[in-house]
This record gives structure tokens, sequence and C-alpha cells, in this order.
């Protein structure tokens, strides 16, 4: 029985692990580019700002990944800002290209 | 605040801080000797002269460029480098173009001038301060991308554990007073707090500005999407972030006057209390020939030169930048220079080591912690053997890396001259020490680890100062007779070290002769439970 949850619980926090590095990288990079479209001194500023924010962003969606109750729930949440945030990406981008 | 949260956030303290914290002891002890870069560039290279009077800038400015006409004549790109406090001596560099036909690669050359004969001096090829201080990031035998990613992994996570850290304690401004000594698990939770609370905003600041720095490697998806892919754009990207703003007037200087020397002279009367470290004659020959001037302050060609000159229209005109031309570069440049610490006087600089130390005594403390905890009689026979490779491992890490440098100081002082790949070798000798100290841990009684590596630490720390005496013609007493206050700051440094190092073995050993019962763990009683639950 306890190894059965012992498994069980590395298998969680594989998962958070492997939600909080992969996945809150690429929650970083899409909100480094949204806030690189903000109003900036000039482009590459823009860029400058949102990378270096970027890094605030992973570490509080690390935070968030080991708070939140469950591994799948974590997930969940991570899955959907990513597509949110790159949902607002493909949508300035449309906006400023048009 | 809700204990869950508390609770979880623990959890990935310990396990954030311990799972690269060798690395991050690595790059903090590196880094923090970095900071000392110049000093110990310049016992690494004892034939160079000093030199003691500093303000002949004209007359050595005159035999410097002698010696560039003569060494290299074709060069497009040319630097002095006069005496300055951290570099009292001078330098010449140049650029040597890539050449078919003699099959020479494009390359820098540096030579050092003796300024009592005016001639160059040959220096032993020696990998010095530079290398040593770049292993913190590039980590010197991987590949350099890879080396960049996993130092700013580590840094990431370093950053995590700190963030965390601070969120789960209660009080963290009354467990920074907090000292219980002789409680075993108790006193070293307590120490540890002391060097992470002490110098809080220098670990975040490093921290962060250490991820700012590579940023352009780690975030470069950042950079493909908004501004263009491949290296090229990239580099693109990266020089427009570096662009300052410039201010151009014209002045009173006849262009055949302009050279070399009515280039120091003006900016000399120009910034009288700035002191002009290095000049630069650049794209030499072509249209866009200049002549650049950084001062003392920003030592090196690396960062931004304060002063240009250059013939336009047919009138002199002086390019001074001031800052950089977006807010955001401008905050990006005011943690480089925060994490550099260049600015720094001889005392900031000392504080910047201190502060340093105190980073690399917070992870070695954690790690530390992270072995008592798992040692309880209760895990099982296997674990316990693991446990106690990592805690074998750790020790030869945390005073193999003390010993690594001392190693790469005596190399440099043993190694023959002429053998091939000097260079490589005093690196070598770094790691083959770290290694070594490693090795011995993993096989002495663990109760005589500490107490021996630390005996052999100040031990090769206090010889080196006599290694300097029997191997160069440098020792304290010529030092101070020559006026060489590096090479003699740099001796009396490791005998403090050496120092230090004895005062800790004796604490060490009057520690295991002590009775058991006062170290012995049940006096730690946590009040949250460490494990996360996991559903």
């Amino acid at each position: 029985m306890t190894f059965f949850k012992n498994k069980a619980n590395s298998i969680s926090i594989i998962a958070r692990v492997l939600i909080a590095l992969i996945g809150g990288f690429l929650l970083a990079n899409f909100v480094a580019i949204i806030i690189s479209y903000l109003p900036a001194d000039n482009v590459v500023d823009g860029i400058v700002t949102g990378m270096m924010i970027s890094f605030i962003v992973y570490t509080l969606v690390v935070m968030a990944v080991f708070h939140t109750k469950t591994a799948m729930k974590a997930g969940m949440w991570v899955g959907s800002c990513c597509i949110a945030a790159y949902g607002v990406m493909i949508y300035i981008d449309m906006v400023i290209n048009a | 605040m809700k204990p869950r949260f508390r609770q979880s956030m623990n959890w990935l303290h310990t396990w954030a801080g311990f799972s690269f914290g060798w690395l991050l002891y690595f790059i903090f002890i590196t880094g923090t000797v970095g900071y000392f870069d110049s000093e110990i560039d310049r016992w690494m290279k004892p034939e160079i002269s000093v030199v003691n009077h500093l303000e002949n800038q004209n007359e050595i400015l005159t035999i410097g460029e002698q010696k560039l006409e003569a060494l290299a004549p074709e060069s497009p790109q040319w630097y002095i480098s006069l005496p300055a406090s951290r570099t009292p001596f001078v330098k010449i560099q140049w650029l040597q173009l890539a050449n078919a036909e003699t099959n020479t690669p494009r390359d820098w050359h540096e030579k050092f001038i003796d300024i009592n004969t005016g001639e160059t001096k040959e220096i032993r090829s020696t990998a010095g301060g530079e290398t040593l201080y770049r292993m913190h990031y590039n980590l010197h035998y991987v590949p350099e991308l890879m080396g960049y990613i996993l130092t700013s992994l580590a840094t990431m996570l370093m950053l995590i554990s700190l963030v965390t850290g601070i969120v789960i304690h209660k009080k963290i401004f009354l467990e920074f007073f907090t000292f219980r000594p002789k409680k075993g698990m108790r006193s070293w939770l307590d120490i540890h707090n002391i060097f992470s609370v002490l110098p809080l905003p220098f670990h975040l600041m490093i921290t962060y500005s250490g991820l700012l720095l590579l940023m352009g490697v780690t975030m470069s998806s950042v950079i493909d999407v908004r501004y263009g892919e491949g290296r090229e754009n990239h580099r693109k990207f990266y020089n427009e972030t570096q662009k300052d703003t410039k201010v151009q007037q014209f002045i009173d200087l006849a262009p055949d006057e302009l050279s070399l020397q009515s280039v120091l002279n003006d900016a000399n009367l120009r910034y009288k209390n700035q002191k002009i470290s290095y000049i630069g004659l650049i794209d030499r020959g072509s249209v866009d020939e200049h002549y650049k001037i950084w001062f003392d302050k920003f030592d090196g060609i690396h960062l931004v030169s304060a002063l240009e000159y250059r013939i336009k229209d047919e009138r002199v005109e002086i390019e001074t930048s001031t800052e950089k031309a977006g807010s955001a570069a401008r905050v990006y440049d005011l943690f480089e220079h925060l994490h550099e610490g260049l600015f720094a006087n001889i005392y900031l600089r000392w504080l910047y080591f201190l502060f340093g130390l105190l980073g690399a005594g917070m992870v070695a403390t954690g790690m530390i912690l992270w072995i008592k905890k798992k040692k309880k009689p209760s895990q099982s026979d296997k674990n316990l053997v693991m446990i106690s490779i990592v805690e074998r491992i750790n020790i030869g890490v945390i005073l193999g890396l003390p010993i690594a440098i001392a190693g790469y100081f005596w190399a440099n002082r043993l190694l023959p001259l002429n053998i091939e790949h000097r260079i490589d070798w005093e690196v070598h000798s770094f790691f083959i020490a770290l290694l070594a100290s490693i090795g011995f841990s993993l096989f002495r009684s663990i109760k005589k680890i500490w107490a021996n590596l630390l005996w052999f630490t100040a031990i090769v720390y206090m010889l080196l100062p006599l290694l300097n005496l029997v191997t160069t013609e440098h020792n304290i007493v010529s030092s101070i007779q020559k006026n060489d206050w590096l090479m003699l700051g740099f001796d009396l440094s490791m005998i403090f070290f050496g120092l230090c190092f004895v005062l800790a073995a004796i604490i060490m050993q009057s520690k295991n002769s002590l009775s058991p019962s006062i170290i012995k763990q049940s006096d730690f009683k946590p009040k949250t439970k460490l494990a996360l639950k996991v559903d």
C-alpha cells in the first residue's frame, strides 16, 4: 500500500516539476512577448522590458504550480493560461499587421 | 497565511535550492573571486613591472605608440592601457586581422611594457583572473551555450529559493537576530537564516541581474518572434540595446593635429577629476578612423566609452556617451553594473566579496541542513548509504572549491613555463584539485573529513606567499619596497584566508571532541512538517 502511495506521490511530483519548468517557461515567454507589444520607448526597449519581467513571471508560475492542490489542477491552470496568452499574442499580432 | 501555503513553499524552497546546490555554490565562489579578477591577474603575471608614478601619461603614451607602430603597423585597432589603480601597468593591445598568405587567424594580441626600459616584457602564458571569473557562467568545459543555459537554470532555481525562502518565514526580522548556538540542527538553521537575510538585497540583486545578463540566450525566442530569427538578427538586436544617447560637439583642434597625444591632453583638460585608463585608435586608416577614451571608472574595453574623437567636415568632433537610449535598457544597464561592480572602490569591492561569500555560505548551510534533516535513523539502510555519499560529496565540494582555487594559483607558479597548453593545464589543475578533495571525502572517516580538509586548505593558502617568494622575485618585503600594492595585498589576503581556515579547523576539532549528547539531533523540533503531501 505504501509502495503504491509513494509511487503516486513521485509521479505527481515529476508531473509538477515538468509543468513548472516547461509550462512556466512557455508562459513566461508568452507574457514577455505580450509585454513587448505594450507602448515603450522603441521596439527593442519593449522586448527588453518583456524579457526582464519574464523571470518574475516564471518564479510566480513555479510557486503557483507547487501551491495548487493537485498536479492535474496545476497542469490545467498553466495549460489554459498558455493557450489564453498565445491567443492574445496572435490577436495583437493580427491587429498590428492588419 | 494558510499553513498549506507555507508547507508547499517550504518543499519548493528545499528542493529548488538542493537540486542545483553544488552548481550554485560553484557559481557563487568563482563569481565572488571574480570581483578581484584584475588583482588575481596581476599576481598570476608576476613578470609585469608596475608603475608607481601615474602622472607621466604623455611619456607612457609615446612609448606605447612607438611599440604599436613597430609591432602592429597594419592593425585596424590599437589600444593603450595607462596605469590605473587596479591595473598599475602599461599594456598595449591590437587586433591582428586574418591573413590568408601567412596563414594567421584573426586574433587579439596584448603586450606589457616595462616603462623603465621602454621594452615589451615576456609574460608567462596563464589563464589569469579572467578565466577564473568566466567559469561562473560558462562552466569552462561544456559548450558555451550549454554553460549559459545550465547556469541560468541554476540561477532561476536560486531566485525561486530566495522568494520562497522569504515567504516561509513568519518573522523574518526576528529570526535574523536569533542565533542559538550548540543546538545542532537549530543552530544550522539560524546560521542559514543569517547568511540569507543579512545580505538579502544583494542576493536578490545578484540573482536577478545574473538572469538578465544571460536573457539574450535563455529568452531568445522573444527576440525570434518580435525582432527576427537567426544569429545576425540577434547580434543586431544586442547592438541596438547597447546604443547610447550621444552628444556631439565641435572643438577647437586642428584636424591635422589630432593624435593620441592631443586626444589625451584634451580629455585630461575636459575631465580634470577623471583618470584616463584606456585610449583606443579604432578603424585606423579607414574613413571612420576615430579615437576613444575610457575613464578609470569604466575600466575595460567591453564597457561604455566616455569620449570619442573623430574628424567630421574638416573639423574635430567629440562625442560623449551619456546613457542608454531606452528606459528598459537603462534599467538593464543598472543591473549589469550592479552585478559586475566595476564602479566599486576597494572598500565596496571587499563588501561585494563578503556578500558573495555569504551567498556561498547560504547555499552551503542549506545543503548541510538538507542532509541533516534526511539523516534520520528511521530511513532505510539503502537511503542512509545514499545520504552518507551525498554528505561526503557535499563536504568535498564545499572545501574543494577553495582548495581548487589555491590549486589554480599553485599551478600558475609551479607548472614549467614552456610546457604546451599551459593555460589549459592551469584550469585542469583547478578541477583536478576539486575532484581530489571530493575523492578524499568519499573515503576518509566522516568525522575527520572537515578537520582534515580545513587544515589542508589552511596550509595551501598560508604557503602561497612563500611559494611566491621562492618562485618569483616578489615577496612581502620587496612588494612594500616597490610599492607593489596589488602583489602585497594578494599575499596578505592569502595569509588572512589561511588564518580563517586555521580558526575553522580548530573550531571543528574542538566540536568533534565534544560529547555527542550536546549536538544530538533530537533538539530540533520542526514546527511545520517539511514534506509536502501531494494528493
